[in-house]
Parts: C-alpha cells; structure tokens; sequence
C-alpha cells in the first residue's frame, strides 16, 4: 500500500480517534501529523506481520498516550452546565457532545471506544491494547453503558 | 437516538476534518529528519570541541605540577558529562519505545526508560560532586604547593562551598527531579492498570 493511499483511508480515522482522546481539534490535527510522519518514517519497516489497520492504530494510540509526558500544551474543557438545558442541538453540537462524553472517560476507554466506533473487531482491538480478547470484551461491554448513560442523562438519546 | 448504534451512526457520518494534504505530512517528517540529524551533529562537534578545550586548557598555561592540569580536566569532564545526562541526548541512548508495539508493551517501555533516566540522574549526580571535589582537590594543589597559607585559604573556601552544595542545594535539586519523573511514572502506570 502506498503512503499516499494509507494517508487518504487512515488520516479521517485517526484524527477521530485523536479527537476521541484529546477533545481538541488543534490538538488532534497535531497528534494525526506526528502519527503519519511515524508511518512514513516507519512504513519500510512494516513487514505484514499484523494488518496495517493494527500498525496504523498503534502508532496512533501510542501516540496518544504519550501526551502525558508533554506539557500541558491545551487543557481540555470541561463541559459547559448549560448543555443540559438546551433543547433542541443540532448534529454539530451533538458530535461535540459525543467527544465530550469520550473525553470524560479513562485514557485507555477512550482509545477503545474510539475503536470501536471505528468498526474494528474486538480481536484487533486487543491486540493494539495489549489484553485479551476476553478482557476487551468485557471492557467494551462496560464502556459502552457508561457512554450511553451519559447520553440519556443529557437527553441526547 | 435510541442505542449504541445511533452514536455509532453519528461517529461514522460526521463532516470530515480538514486535515493537511499529503504533500505536507511529507514536508513535515522530511524537516524532522533533518532536525535531528542537525542536532546530533551538534552533539558532536560539541562533544569534539569540549574535549579539544579541555586538552588545550590543560596544556596552554605554563602550570609546573601534573596535578593542575588534571584538575582542570576532571572539572570540565564533571561538568559536561553533567550536562550530558540532563540533555535530550540521554533519551535518545536510552529509549527504545518501539512506537509499533501494542498500547501495554508501549507504556512498560516508557516505565523502563523513566526507571533508568532516575537512576542515571541520581548516580549521575554523586559522581558529577567527586569529580568535580577531586578536580578542584587537584587544581588546588600547586597553590597550596607555592604558598600553604593562601593555599589552606582556597581549600577551606572550596570545599566549604561543595559542601553547601552537597548538604542543601543537591537534596532539593534531587527531590524536585524525583518528583517530576516519580509522578509521571505514576500517571503512567494509573493508564497501564486501566488495561489489565
């Protein structure tokens, strides 16, 4: 696969997943520039030993993670108390409400959700985290109530 | 909206980000290549330069002991190899974070990297102090040599100033480092256990 390619079917994907994490659209165009120099500098080495999908998103979750060990370039926003009495939200607003709900979640059930969202079997996703297919599972299970929850609680469902 | 799969609908249907074309991203990994072959041929000429001063430092001046030379050198290496393991430098002999490995390979290598950079730098440190004692004990020496009074004079300032040093600005110095990397460690592994 040619980077040109990879760029044009992983860069939308990636970005929403830097999203999912960071809340931040500067921050996230950031983090999906620093991903795909990885992959170019990188993709030589790249022998197909998992799918590309796996090498991609680890690099990019990787990449997420690391964020801690920066500074604290941009603090995410915390959500705003009038959300809840706005009655009607457009589907902008509601896409924002959705990476607020990801963003109050844990580092790593914000990656995994992210995934997800994003149609990746639970086997692959295991195996860009690191746990197994059973534990995913159950933390898939558990995320995805959490996220639902705050949904309903906001009348967003 | 009534499920899981409507939030899915809304992830997977949204506008598309306006992201930097392609030409860019290329742009930008070319010029951080470029980047750090620069600085690590700064690193070098750094390194050669240092080590040629100390050289010329030890044989310009017309000292008649050994001894005032060596000090001299002893110094500057403590004070370079000082600055050695504070640079950027030291991360790239020592991290190996292999950025394609799953999410808990990648953090137990950040741990690895944060356990030994606080080892080297509180290792460093004791060593940086001897070094620096015993370059200083050296230097003295010819002084001493020519006048005992002025040379006891110049002891007794050194050492009282290492020693001020050693005994308070070193454990702050040291507290406030272990600190920072003991919290990131932390916060490292607090995201490593969400995955066990």
């Amino acid at each position: 696969m040619e980077f040109e390619e990879i760029y044009r079917t992983f860069s939308p994907k990636v970005y929403r997943l830097c999203m999912g994490y960071v809340n931040n659209s500067d921050w996230a165009k950031d983090l999906v520039q620093e991903t795909f120099i990885a992959v170019w500098q990188n993709l030589s080495k790249f022998r197909n030993e998992s799918s590309i999908n796996t090498w991609i998103f680890r690099i990019a979750t990787n990449n997420c993670l690391r964020q801690l060990e920066r500074e604290k370039r941009f603090e995410r926003t915390e959500l705003p108390a009038q959300l809840e009495e706005k009655i009607e939200i457009k589907k902008d607003d509601k896409i924002d409400f959705l990476y607020q709900c990801i963003s109050e979640l844990e580092e790593t059930e914000r990656i995994i959700i992210s995934l997800v969202l994003e149609d990746l079997p639970q086997a692959e996703i295991a195996s860009i985290v690191g746990m197994t297919d059973g534990n995913v599972r159950v933390k898939i299970h558990r995320i995805k109530e959490k996220l639902t929850a705050k949904f309903s609680k906001h009348g967003q469902l | 909206m009534d499920n899981f799969n409507d939030i899915k609908g809304l992830w997977q249907n949204q506008p598309t980000a306006n992201l930097p074309d392609v030409g860019a991203i290329k742009k930008a990994a070319d010029k951080n290549r470029r980047q750090i072959i620069i600085r690590n041929v700064w690193s070098l000429l750094a390194l050669g330069g240092t080590v040629i001063f100390t050289f010329y430092i030890g044989m310009a001046y017309d000292f008649k002991f050994i001894t005032t030379r060596l000090g001299i050198m002893i110094i500057i290496i403590g004070i370079v190899g000082a600055m050695a393991i504070n640079s950027q430098m030291l991360k790239l002999l020592l991290s190996r974070a292999d950025e394609s490995s799953d999410n808990q390979a990648y953090l137990r290598q950040l741990i690895e990297y944060r356990n030994k950079q606080r080892f080297l730098q509180s290792r460093g440190m004791v060593i940086y102090y001897l070094l620096l004692t015993t370059g200083f004990m050296l230097y003295l020496y010819e002084f001493f040599a020519r006048d005992h009074m002025f040379g006891l004079k110049a002891y007794a300032v050194t050492l009282s100033w290492i020693a001020f040093t050693w005994f308070y600005l070193k454990p702050r110095a040291i507290r406030k480092q272990e600190k920072k990397i003991s919290d990131l460690i932390e916060q490292i592994e607090s995201i490593s256990k969400q995955l066990q």
